[in-house]
């Protein structure tokens, strides 16, 4: 189990100091002047003089390869520059989006794993019915609809016809769960038909029938038998997800105008706002291979016969 | 680690998280709510816009403002004098009182104006030319002798603030209102200031919510969470019907343009435009009636100029702009030499009369679908059109506009400066600070207008260079191809009444009343 841990932690950290140089190249090659679009903005001519200052303020004045390296020193001293935008410290920006983010990450993993398990779970007991037929036109529909339009229909139905809820969503609970529910609707079906399948299979199996035999209730065989096989495959798939949305749902967070890391993120693009966004990529890419560590340490946990290996270690 | 624990820790992380995002307090009563654009207000030291840019919520204020002929007015100065050569001597407006108490005199002015005017390099102010000449006085000169700085000073960039307070978080100004709370992207609140010198606003309260999205803020309307939306762009009314019980449109005068900009020094395979009667082909193979039947509710007229003739007291007289006359466009790419062929598009030197047009400034939501309509129209005439549409301002210039890449760009913007020489100047004189309009610049005899009307010394003089400069611009050298003038659009909740600016940066949405 340490030499599983260590090889983890090795590829972790590689997986880390990649990302942060794809990180700084990809804003930094991406077209725009970030000095010349915040004084656009502000609607004054970019005089060479004042352009000059600028850039040099924000260290865009020398090579790449130097830029990067001192990134990365500022990056050791937890220095993540300053806004060229806002003109705040980028933690700060980080900080006080990271939050919101969090919130709705949260609640829509806890939808998107009571939807999976509940409409799989569903369609298994009954994988010809018509309750399947309508969870798989549901599913089908979910994935294609755009989320922008999906978000926007909920949001006129929900606020501006019905009046079941606001559009500017606050961070009360009521507030979080359309915008939470909009958001866990496709990978929440689209895991759900997966959980359908692995369970349909599951039943099949030696163990299982031996179980039913036994006279185990269906319940108990559910959870003991079923649950615990397909239990490590489903956490790796809600923790990807959850990575996903550790990074910004960045429409959703638009529609309902909550001010979270998707938000942030798509202003800085706006602005070409540079310190913003590296930090923003290289967060949301540390915060998806930390989720994703700690997914495979859970589904070894989890799993029965991992564990057994983790002995044999 | 047990799985209980494993869950507990879970669950304290969740609650964790939604303590740290603050409750947004609700609105309290009798409060005006403003649905806003995107945040980007900014609270570095130079570059300071918190609560003037954009939205402007009347915290701070300029020097000068504009009036409704676009000409800098009296506002912290009572009253001006250029002197010559960019020396100004200027007279404070008496009793006027920062939120705080402190009075605005010549030695506030003075500190105030070295941290928050001779920052922005455009206006031009030398700060080192600051001098007190008695309490209420003060002399000031610009740095390259103009004589327009005190018409650059109405900009909203140029509002001032108690230096002390502007490390951002609460900016102390002398204007009808003053800051109470400010959450990044989120919202701005501000309250009533008893002691202003104008008199007291009609709303105590104002709160501006941040909604980035702009249907977000039109649903927000409809659902009375806002009462009025400031920041409209122009796809937002592509989801009104009109007589839309739900919302009110509110217009100014046409103020903005939807213009072509004309390639006039691309290298090949962009410089067919070179030719003027190319250009003026095009300018005349357009139904302008047509696009403004179709574009922004049918709001828009059509456009002579880039500048509206009210402003600056321009006059209507010029430029002339085109009418549509397809006869004559044919005519001119005849004699051009490009014949059309089999398939009625043209051709010269076995080389097709093909263009490429950017769609567009700001971007090309803000134009649909007028870069369709244009390809119809100079289709009739035998020019093919190539449309690329770009979403983003950024790669619009980067990709595009800053290296020529194309023939025609298509931008919808406006002047929104009391300085008449500002939008010609930057737009077409060689000089431009702006790299992109460089390809767009005449040349001589438009620089030579242009240096004059920056150089005079009476406005009438000068405004009388920048109308030439604006008949050669378009009427003689078709550098530009103007479509459509446009007005500044503000929407409202039915039983809002605003006093509508065409400058939305300048309409103070504190004064507005609100009906049953």
């Amino acid at each position: 189990m340490r030499g599983r841990l260590g090889r983890r932690l090795l590829w972790t950290l590689t997986t880390i100091a990649l990302m942060s140089m794809v990180a700084f190249l990809l804003v930094a090659i991406a077209p725009g002047d970030p000095v010349v679009a915040e004084l656009r903005f502000m609607g004054v001519p970019a005089t060479p003089n004042t352009v000059e200052a600028l850039r040099r303020e924000f260290d865009l004045d020398a090579p790449l390869p130097v830029r990067y390296a001192r990134w990365i020193v500022r990056l050791s001293r937890l220095d993540l520059g300053e806004s060229i935008a806002s003109g705040r410290p980028v933690a700060a920006e980080l900080a006080r989006a990271l939050p919101w983010t969090l919130q709705l990450a949260f609640v829509s993993l806890v939808m998107i794993v009571a939807l999976s398990l509940s409409t799989g779970l569903a369609a298994a007991l009954h994988p010809y019915g018509r309750l399947t037929t309508f969870l798989r036109g549901l599913t089908i529909m979910a994935i294609s609809i755009p989320v922008y339009w999906l978000a926007l229909a909920a949001v006129g139905l929900g606020a501006v016809v019905l009046g079941w809820s606001t559009v500017v969503s606050d961070a009360s609970l009521g507030g979080l769960l359309l915008p939470a529910f909009i958001l866990s609707l496709a990978p929440g079906l689209a895991i759900g038909r997966v959980v359908r399948q692995r369970v349909i299979d599951e039943r099949l199996e030696d163990h299982v029938r031996l179980a039913v035999a036994l006279g185990r209730s269906p319940a108990q065989i559910l959870i003991q038998d079923v649950g615990v096989v397909i239990g490590p495959s489903l956490v790796t798939m809600w923790a990807t997800t959850f990575g996903y949305l550790l990074g910004g749902a960045v429409v959703v967070e638009r529609i309902f105008d909550r001010p979270g890391l998707g938000n942030l993120a798509l202003h800085a693009i706006a602005a070409r706002d540079y310190p913003v966004l590296q930090a923003y990529l290289l967060c949301a890419g540390v915060a998806f291979v930390l989720v994703n560590a700690a997914a495979d340490l859970l589904s070894a946990w989890l799993d029965p016969r991992l564990r057994r290996s983790r002995v044999d270690d | 680690m047990k799985r209980r624990t494993f869950l507990k820790a879970g669950l304290v992380a969740s609650s964790a998280a939604a303590n740290c995002v603050r409750t947004d307090r609700e609105a309290p009563k009798g409060t005006l709510r403003v649905g806003a654009g995107s945040d980007r207000y900014n609270t570095a030291p130079g570059r300071f816009t918190l609560t003037t840019s954009r939205p402007n919520a009347h915290v701070g204020e300029p020097p000068a403002r504009p009036n409704n002929r676009f000409e800098a007015r009296p506002w912290l100065f009572e009253s001006w004098t250029h002197e010559g050569e960019g020396a100004y001597v200027a007279h404070l407006r008496p009793g006027v009182l920062f939120h705080d108490g402190t009075a605005f005199t010549a030695d506030t002015f003075i500190t105030s104006a070295r941290q928050f005017i001779a920052t922005r390099d455009f206006i031009g102010l030398d700060p080192a030319s600051l001098r007190r000449v008695d309490d209420g006085s003060v002399r000031f000169r610009s740095k390259t002798g103009s004589a327009l700085m005190v018409d650059n000073m109405t900009h909203p960039s140029a509002c001032l603030f108690l230096p002390r307070d502007q490390a951002g978080r609460k900016p102390i100004g002398t204007g009808p209102y003053r800051m109470v709370r400010y959450e990044p992207q989120r919202v701005l609140e501000v309250e009533r200031f008893d002691g202003y010198w104008g008199g007291q606003s009609k709303q105590p309260r104002v709160m501006y919510r941040f909604l980035a999205d702009p249907q977000t803020r039109l649903l927000a309307l409809r659902a009375s969470e806002v009462d009025i939306v400031s920041d409209v762009v122009p796809e937002m009314l592509l989801s009104i019907e009109k007589n839309d019980p739900g919302v009110t449109v509110l217009r100014s005068r046409p103020i903005r343009y939807a213009a072509l900009f004309c390639n006039l020094h691309g290298a090949p395979p962009f410089h067919t435009l070179r030719d003027l009667r190319v250009r003026r082909a095009l300018a005349l193979a357009i139904d302008r009636e047509a696009l403004a039947r179709v574009m922004y509710m049918g709001q828009a007229v059509p456009a002579r100029g880039v500048l509206p003739g009210w402003m600056f007291n321009l006059g209507d007289e010029f430029p002339r702009g085109f009418g549509m006359d397809t006869a004559q466009a044919t005519r001119l790419l005849d004699d051009a030499g490009w014949t059309r062929g089999a398939d009625g598009m043209r051709a010269r030197d076995g080389q097709r009369l093909r263009l490429r047009m950017v769609s567009a400034f700001p971007n090309a939501s803000s134009v649909k679908p007028m870069p369709e309509m244009l390809a119809q129209m100079f289709s009739t005439i035998g020019v093919a059109t190539e449309i690329v549409e770009v979403e983003d301002e950024q790669v619009y210039y980067s990709a595009y506009a800053d290296r020529g890449q194309a023939d025609l760009f298509l931008e919808l913007a406006g002047n929104a400066n009391a300085d008449p020489t500002f939008l010609l100047y930057n737009a077409f004189h060689t000089a431009t600070p702006w790299p992109s309009y460089r390809f767009h610049a005449p040349g001589a005899e438009v620089d030579a207008r242009l240096d004059a009307a920056r150089h005079g010394t009476v406005r009438e003089e000068i405004v009388a260079h920048v109308r030439e400069a604006h008949r050669l611009i378009v009427d003689k050298h078709v550098a530009v191809v103007p479509l459509l003038s446009v007005p500044a659009f503000v929407l409202t909740r039915p039983g809002v009444a605003i006093n509508m600016f065409e400058n939305v940066d300048w309409i103070d949405f504190g004064d507005a009343t609100i009906g049953a």
